[in-house]
């Protein structure tokens, strides 16, 4: 069973939860961007945590699927047809065998996660189908995917019949993708090298999110903010993580991140609204507030609870 | 917070840092490597990797599986585990690697003769003399910074990084050497060119030599070079 990718303008990229255990050799995590919308795809259709999605960026495309398969499409606000006849996002879908689906670029977000029961079964690399352009790891070639390439996608567990369910994510669950953004940061780092006037300018101005983001980082442009040291040899980069260059613009680094480097930071974005900030687009506001270590496992235990509700509330139309 | 010789400070929700000491230096780097060795023994539920650098182990965490507090006592246990172990393969004898050293293989070959009063062969001995160490891997996976580079070689960056860096240039910065496993952008002053496979990601051990390794330039003909599969553009 294959997805035939016919036509597809913008990035798209195979994406799962990443790569783990190869930080000593430089290699990067990877992983889908907004790993909520991707997550809650999977979960619609039975999936496991480890399946591959296919995750389209400000893109539109269009796939014909080669045999009968369900798919299900969750992220950015956007229009979804099969054969031309309007589908819902957020709920799973049967597609026959020649059927089109297409996805329009978003009209709200950033980021869609195409999803197949069984999952995509590209190369694995490192324990990862995750595609890393800049590590040239991941998919067919190491880039992103292209026309004509065909996803090769696993058995599902559950077989195939026509007898099967679909499900859809209860409407409670699906995230609005908002244009202004508060940012939860974990005080961490260098923090102590940028004073408490510095510290104050930061948590008290708005940012944009610039056009130069990208799954590496994301460079914010607002209120330049100083540092009393820049003189840092290269260290260990964590998931979202805001380094702050010479020229005072703060950049959120994603998934795509370099493993080390020597620019001061002042902390890390909660996992939970990097997924967020995946879904904005260039002219976003962002502002950012100030939290503990002790805030964020708070948040975090809160967040667990709320994922564990919305999959009770999936429900089986 | 500072205890036996070792510091720490939070990184995000699920990473805290541990600072070995303020400088990069040979027993700083073994300490980083003997720290990530033992922590690694321990198989912790909660540990999901760590990176280690220059002076530093960004410890990675799951924050559902233990919290900040605990993980500190965990890095605390360890450092005092850390008099009695040793490191493995502190004594492993240099990894040689073979370079071709020429103006067509290395761009910056003559710039960086002229630049630090040496003659070619003087700055080839110079870069040949000495045996480095992995610092710590990075920017590129498999991009191993190699230090200590003899001060006389020792030049800021290019002012504009070159685009392209053919795969396998050997290259300096500052007190830096490193070869470029994969063609990549780059700001390193190119004097020669490595035609070994530095990085395979679909070998069973994609590096041959990794951080704490010691590693020995060895000069080799363009007979030679190109008998090991080196590329001349």
């Amino acid at each position: 069973m294959s997805l035939v990718i016919v036509d597809v303008i913008g990035l798209a990229l195979i994406q799962d939860q990443g790569r783990r255990g190869f930080y000593d050799i430089g290699v990067t995590v990877g992983g889908a961007m907004d790993m909520e919308a991707h997550n809650m795809a999977n979960s619609l259709l039975k999936n496991g945590l480890q399946a591959a999605t296919v995750e389209l960026s400000l893109a539109s495309a269009k796939f014909r699927a080669t045999k009968p398969m369900q798919l299900c499409i969750c992220g950015a606000e956007s229009a979804l047809t099969v054969n031309g006849k309007q589908q819902k996002l957020w709920q799973t879908f049967l597609v026959g065998k020649g059927d089109i689906v297409e996805i329009g670029t978003p009209l709200n977000g950033c980021r869609s996660y195409l999803a197949v029961a069984g999952g995509f079964d590209t190369p694995e690399v490192f324990g990862s189908r995750s595609i890393v352009v800049r590590e040239k790891l991941g998919g067919y070639n190491g880039g992103p995917l292209k026309n004509g390439e065909e996803l090769i996608t696993k058995a599902s567990h559950q077989g195939f019949s026509c007898s099967i369910e679909n499900r859809r994510c209860h409407d409670d669950y699906i995230p609005e993708y908002s244009k202004e953004l508060i940012l939860r940061v974990v005080l961490g780092y260098q923090h102590r090298s940028f004073s408490e006037v510095q510290k104050r300018i930061f948590f008290s101005s708005g940012y944009e999110v610039s056009a130069h983001s990208d799954r590496m980082g994301y460079r914010l442009s607002g209120q330049a903010i100083t540092c009393d040291n820049y003189a840092l040899a290269s260290e260990g980069i964590c998931f979202g993580a805001i380094q702050v260059p010479a020229d005072g613009q703060p950049i959120v680094l994603m998934r795509d991140r370099q493993t080390i480097g020597g620019y001061p930071k002042i902390g890390a974005v909660l996992s939970i609204d990097m997924a967020k900030l995946s879904q904005a687009t260039p002219g976003c506001k962002v502002s950012f507030q100030p939290i503990t270590v002790e805030e964020s496992h708070n948040a975090l235990h809160l967040y667990a609870a709320r994922l564990e509700r919305s999959i009770k509330a999936i429900k089986t139309l | 917070m500072t205890d036996h010789n070792l510091s720490w400070v939070v990184a995000g929700e699920a990473a805290i840092l541990v600072y070995f000491s303020d400088i990069p230096s040979d027993e700083a780097l073994e300490r980083i490597q003997q720290f990530r060795q033992t922590m690694n023994r321990h198989s912790f539920n909660w540990l999901m990797d760590s990176i280690p650098s220059f002076t530093s182990l960004l410890i990675e965490y799951d924050p559902m599986q233990t919290d900040y507090l605990a993980v500190v006592q965990a890095i605390k246990r360890i450092a005092e585990q850390l008099v009695t172990d040793t490191v493995n393969g502190a004594d492993k004898p240099p990894v040689e690697l073979p370079v071709y050293y020429s103006e067509q293989t290395g761009p910056d070959l003559l710039a960086v003769a002229s630049q630090t009063r040496l003659s070619v062969e003087e700055v080839i001995a110079c870069h040949v003399n000495t045996t480095y160490r992995v610092y710590a891997v990075g920017f590129a996976p498999g991009f191993t910074y190699l230090a200590t580079l003899d001060k006389a070689l020792a030049l800021p960056r290019l002012k504009t990084p070159r685009l392209k860096v053919p795969k396998g240039s050997v290259a300096i910065a500052e007190q830096q050497t490193a070869i470029y496993p994969q063609q990549s952008p780059g700001g390193w002053h190119i004097l020669g060119n490595c035609p070994l496979e530095l990085f395979d990601a679909n070998r069973e051990l994609p590096m041959h030599f990794g951080i704490g390794d010691k590693v020995k330039f060895k000069p080799i003909s363009r007979q030679a070079y190109i008998e090991l599969g080196g590329v001349l553009s």
